[in-house]
């Protein structure tokens, strides 16, 4: 709240003052809605589809994409500098890719000195959950040199807020483990995973390019692509195998299970996307 | 359209209502101007003609009906915009002495008469040219270079044939079809060389159809063979004179012989020249041609001057006089001095004549020192060169110019224009000028001691005080004890100019006390006549040519922060759409899109309470034609202004008398400008230009130039115009 109040008064403070900005053709405010979109790439779609799966439940070499709804309002404070709000609404799934980590039997032996390996075997949780998340974002365009705010090419950037819900079926979500070294006996069990919805929140950046096009003087066109950075960093590490041959043994516990694959997700969602905004000047 | 009898009556009531009195030429010249009411191209919608036409089109059987309809749409745009761009003529007194020309040539054929449009071009070239429709428009270069009426009478019957003979649309379907050929395997020589040989064809076609037409009236025939001989030497000037030093000196003032070029160079005959890639056939073969058909008829009793002779040569001596303004337009100081020479010989009195000759002296002692620069993109792209490229006398005024160092030619300016201006003590570029001239001698320290003798130095030390120093010049007694106080440089003391100002030095109030006696004497030039604002972009240095760059800004800034403004005169904004694949300018779009940002330009400027004289031909009413004048005047200026250098800021326009008025008239001296190019096919471009020039200071005051690598959208095109509306209101 405390930067919305900021951007308000930095809004009020430009409008009164007579600014360089000159707007197009004295309308410096835009809102409208824009749609996000990105490949489902080792992640799949609120439907349960994947371009190119991570061995999860999903239906792979889906022509599959993210789909994500913004609502925004833009205000030019100058002639190359736009402020802006925005709110967006996506909803996708988690196809269960990951192994679930075990915990060590008792009165079990279950390390083959031979093979220097564990002899279980996990496999992830059956099915999917889904995600809805709400981001908000406070930006700033700033538009190319002979460009005026809000017509033409632009670099955007700005903190972002991304909040997410998980909602699963953990009746559903049965997962099951193997002993080799031992028995060869495979035991399907309901993990922990804690509640049935789960909210969390991380930060991230917002970083971009676009293209804002007026039409008829009234009806903007803006398009590009943007990235959330924080997501982009880590998509190296998302997409390694981490998550799926060696976090079975390593890492996910049953009770983190909703919270690190949630997020994985959603960074997926919102790494890499192309946008197409249409929006009212005035 | 009207009827011979009611052009004539027109034209009659014109003269009776003191419209056309004719001009004293013998006391000063005012410059041509269309009069009356503006012809229907002014006001119809194109538009709707071309749809017509090729309405009319459709209905006929032809087979060439898609280049026609092409050409159609092209040559109705084309038209409008020579009529319309300010260099056109419209019942003034040269396009209405043609007009009788066309009644005396056609008084048998009223249909024929009645489907002509005919006007004066204001325009230094030799040329006529004819256009569908019966447009028909002869350049004043050409009428300058006739020798009689009945010259002219041939050269109108010619271009009447080709409209007759529809040699344009014929020639533009030919063209085309030639262009499109694609599969012939013709080079890109071969298709010009058909282009051309079709062309010849044509005008040969023209010369006997022409000539059928002109020996219907009572011309005298050898006069058609003559004219080719006008168009033969057209690169020379309309007359031949020997360009004498005397022109320029006074009593007490001789220029050196060697500064004379004695022997001048003979004119070469290139009539035989080999036209094989040329849209004409050579004079010679068109020259040989008409003879055969004169051998053969009697000439006996046919004159040169069926309307007058005395109007003939008034008309023609309009026209002269207009080429000396268009030389100045062009920057050509030679040709405009030249010019004025030749005419100040039949009119010595005549104001304007002093006026020009002293603005050419005044350019080029700007020339020398290098703040009037030329460049590849300038009317003289190569400068004013050297003699030996010249023909002929006008040899000797280049001569002159090369040869006189620059700091004698500033000297022998200042004293032509200021004894102009005390001939013509009422001409206020005259009276500019020569302010503009005494501060050019103070900026490169030149005093009165530069000017006087040491002995005549020693007789003045007799008469006054050794001690007297007089800050204050008030009297001729100041005056020679402030020589006293000077230094001579004795090295300069047998000098040949050193006694040119001596009779003003002793008997003109004037000048001595405007001339820098010494740097204690500060004079203040006259200002907003667009010659005395001028400063030097250097003081003291008269020797290096290379002029230091105004600092550049950043690419698009304005040019003077923060400058507002909130009226302004709207030239006719130009839009220029080049079709990249076609390698050419798409002129209907350029033309359908310049409509349009006429539009936008309106509605913005309206829109943000803009206050804005609009001189634009798209815009005007029949009664509009002082508009259409004025519209002339100012891009005439601007012509002059953006003639390839564009650092030329603070530099006079010589073309500047007439915009004083407009200044006045609409209560503004700021000129806005704004213009679009863009390229279509391939890689998209655009270039958008909005400048405003302040008339009083001949300074760039606002511009934005940008380039985008981008489509024209409409987007971009509001968005730079409300820019420019906005900065200039608010400031930047």
């Amino acid at each position: 709240m405390r930067i919305l109040f900021i951007l308000l008064f930095t809004i009020l403070l430009t409008a009164h003052g007579r600014a360089q900005t000159p707007g197009y053709m004295g309308k410096r405010f835009q809102a409208g809605y824009g749609l996000y979109v990105g490949p489902a790439l080792r992640g799949s779609t609120a439907n349960g589809r994947t371009i190119f799966g991570d061995g999860g439940n999903a239906e792979s070499g889906s022509f599959a994409f993210n789909t994500t709804h913004e609502a925004y309002i833009e205000y030019a404070l100058t002639k190359i500098i736009m402020a802006g709000f925005s709110v967006r609404y996506y909803k996708t799934a988690y196809d269960n890719a990951a192994r679930i980590g075990y915990t060590q039997p008792n009165n079990y032996y279950n390390y083959n000195y031979y093979s220097n390996n564990y002899d279980f075997s996990t496999t992830g949780p059956k099915g999917s959950y889904s995600i809805t998340g709400l981001n908000y974002s406070v930006y700033f365009k700033i538009y190319f040199r002979n460009f005026s705010a809000p017509w033409g090419r632009y670099f955007i950037f700005g903190p972002t807020l991304r909040t997410y819900t998980a909602k699963l079926d953990t009746t559903a979500m049965k997962a099951s483990i193997t002993d080799y070294s031992y028995s060869g006996k495979t035991l399907t069990y309901t993990p922990l995973y804690g509640d049935t919805k789960q909210h969390f929140t991380t930060f991230d950046f917002l970083l971009g390019f676009g293209r804002n096009r007026i039409l008829y003087d009234h009806v903007s066109l803006d398009y590009g692509f943007n990235v959330n950075a924080v997501a982009f960093l880590y998509a190296l590490s998302d997409v390694s195998g981490a998550r799926s041959s060696t976090a079975g043994q390593l890492g996910i516990t049953e009770i983190s299970y909703i919270e690190t694959t949630a997020k994985w997700r959603t960074r997926g969602v919102n790494r890499l996307n192309a946008f197409l905004k249409i929006g009212y000047i005035f | 359209m009207q009827s011979i009898s009611s052009r004539a009556f027109i034209s009659a009531m014109m003269v009776a209502s003191g419209l056309f009195a004719q001009q004293n030429l013998s006391e000063n010249y005012v410059p041509l101007k269309s009069q009356g009411t503006l012809p229907e191209v002014f006001t119809q919608d194109i538009k709707k003609v071309v749809k017509q036409d090729i309405t009319d089109l459709n209905k006929s059987k032809d087979n060439d009906k898609n280049l026609k309809s092409t050409y159609f749409t092209e040559a109705n745009y084309e038209i409008e915009k020579i009529v319309k761009s300010g260099n056109t003529l419209i019942n003034d007194e040269v396009s209405l002495y043609l007009n009788r020309l066309a009644d005396v040539l056609l008084k048998n054929n009223p249909t024929l008469r009645n489907e002509l449009h005919i006007y004066a071009l204001k325009s230094s070239v030799v040329n006529a040219y004819s256009y569908d429709k019966g447009y028909i428009f002869i350049d004043l270069g050409l009428i300058a270079q006739a020798e009689t009426e009945a010259q002219l009478a041939y050269i109108l019957s010619h271009e009447i044939s080709h409209y007759t003979k529809k040699h344009n649309i014929q020639g533009y379907v030919k063209n085309e079809k030639i262009d499109r050929d694609h599969y012939s395997g013709k080079s890109y020589d071969d298709k010009l060389l058909e282009k051309c040989q079709y062309s010849k064809e044509f005008e040969s076609e023209a010369d006997l159809e022409g000539f059928k037409l002109f020996e219907l009236s009572n011309y005298n025939f050898t006069q058609a063979e003559k004219a080719f001989d006008v168009l033969q030497y057209a690169h020379l000037p309309f007359e031949l004179v020997e360009f004498k030093k005397s022109f320029l000196e006074t009593d007490y003032f001789k220029i050196p012989d060697a500064y004379q070029l004695k022997e001048v160079s003979s004119i070469k005959n290139n009539a035989n020249e080999d036209d094989s890639k040329s849209t004409h056939p050579n004079t010679a073969k068109r020259k040989v041609a008409i003879g055969e058909l004169i051998k053969n008829r009697n000439n006996s009793g046919r004159v040169d001057y069926i309307l007058s002779e005395k109007d003939f040569m008034y008309v023609r001596d309009l026209a002269r006089f207009e080429m000396c303004r268009l030389y100045l337009k062009n920057r050509d100081y030679p040709n405009a001095f030249y010019a004025a020479y030749i005419l100040e010989q039949k009119y010595p009195n005549n104001q304007y004549l002093a006026e020009v000759i002293s603005k050419c002296l005044y350019a080029i002692s700007l020339y020398d020192k290098g703040d009037v620069r030329y460049n590849k993109d300038s009317h003289l792209s190569d400068g004013i060169v050297g003699h030996s490229e010249i023909e002929s006398y006008p040899q000797q005024i280049y001569f002159l110019i090369n040869k006189m160092p620059a700091n004698e030619w500033t000297i022998m300016s200042l004293n032509y224009i200021y004894r102009s201006h005390k001939k013509f003590p009422n001409s206020v570029p005259l009276n500019a000028m020569a302010d503009s001239m005494f501060t050019l001698i103070k900026n490169v320290s030149w005093g009165i001691s530069d000017f006087v003798r040491t002995d005549q130095k020693k007789a003045a030390e007799t008469v006054v005080k050794k001690d007297t120093v007089v800050k204050e010049i008030k009297s001729k007694t100041d005056m020679i004890a402030n020589i006293q106080q000077e230094r001579i440089n004795n090295n300069h003391d047998t000098a040949y100019y050193k006694d040119i100002y001596l009779d003003l030095f002793m008997n003109d109030k004037e000048f001595v006390s405007k001339f820098p006696a010494a740097s204690n004497v500060e004079f203040t030039p006259s200002s907003g006549s667009g010659f005395g604002d001028y400063k030097p972009s250097r003081n003291n240095d008269y020797v290096k040519t290379e002029v230091k760059r105004k600092k550049k800004g950043k690419k698009g800034d304005n040019i003077e922060n923060n400058v507002k403004i909130e009226k302004v005169i709207l030239l006719e904004p130009f839009y220029i759409q080049i079709d990249r694949a076609a390698d050419k300018i798409d002129n209907l779009s350029s033309d359908q899109k310049q409509e349009k940002l006429i539009e936008t330009v309106k509605t913005i400027a309206e829109k943000e309470n803009f206050q804005t004289v609009a001189l634009d031909p798209g815009l005007l009413t029949s009664g509009d034609v002082d508009k259409v004048n004025d519209y002339s005047v100012l891009n005439d200026w601007f012509f002059e202004k953006f003639d390839g250098d564009r650092n030329s800021d603070g530099v006079p326009i010589f073309n500047t008398d007439q915009v004083e008025n407009l200044v006045k008239k609409y209560g503004t001296s700021y000129v806005l400008k704004i213009g679009i190019i863009s390229l279509k096919g391939g890689r998209k471009r655009t270039w958008f230009y909005s400048g405003i020039i302040d008339l009083k200071t001949n300074k760039e005051v606002f511009k934005l130039y940008e380039v985008f690598r981008e489509k024209d959208t409409r987007d971009l095109i509001n968005s730079k115009i409300y820019q420019t509306f906005f900065e200039l209101k608010h400031g930047k």
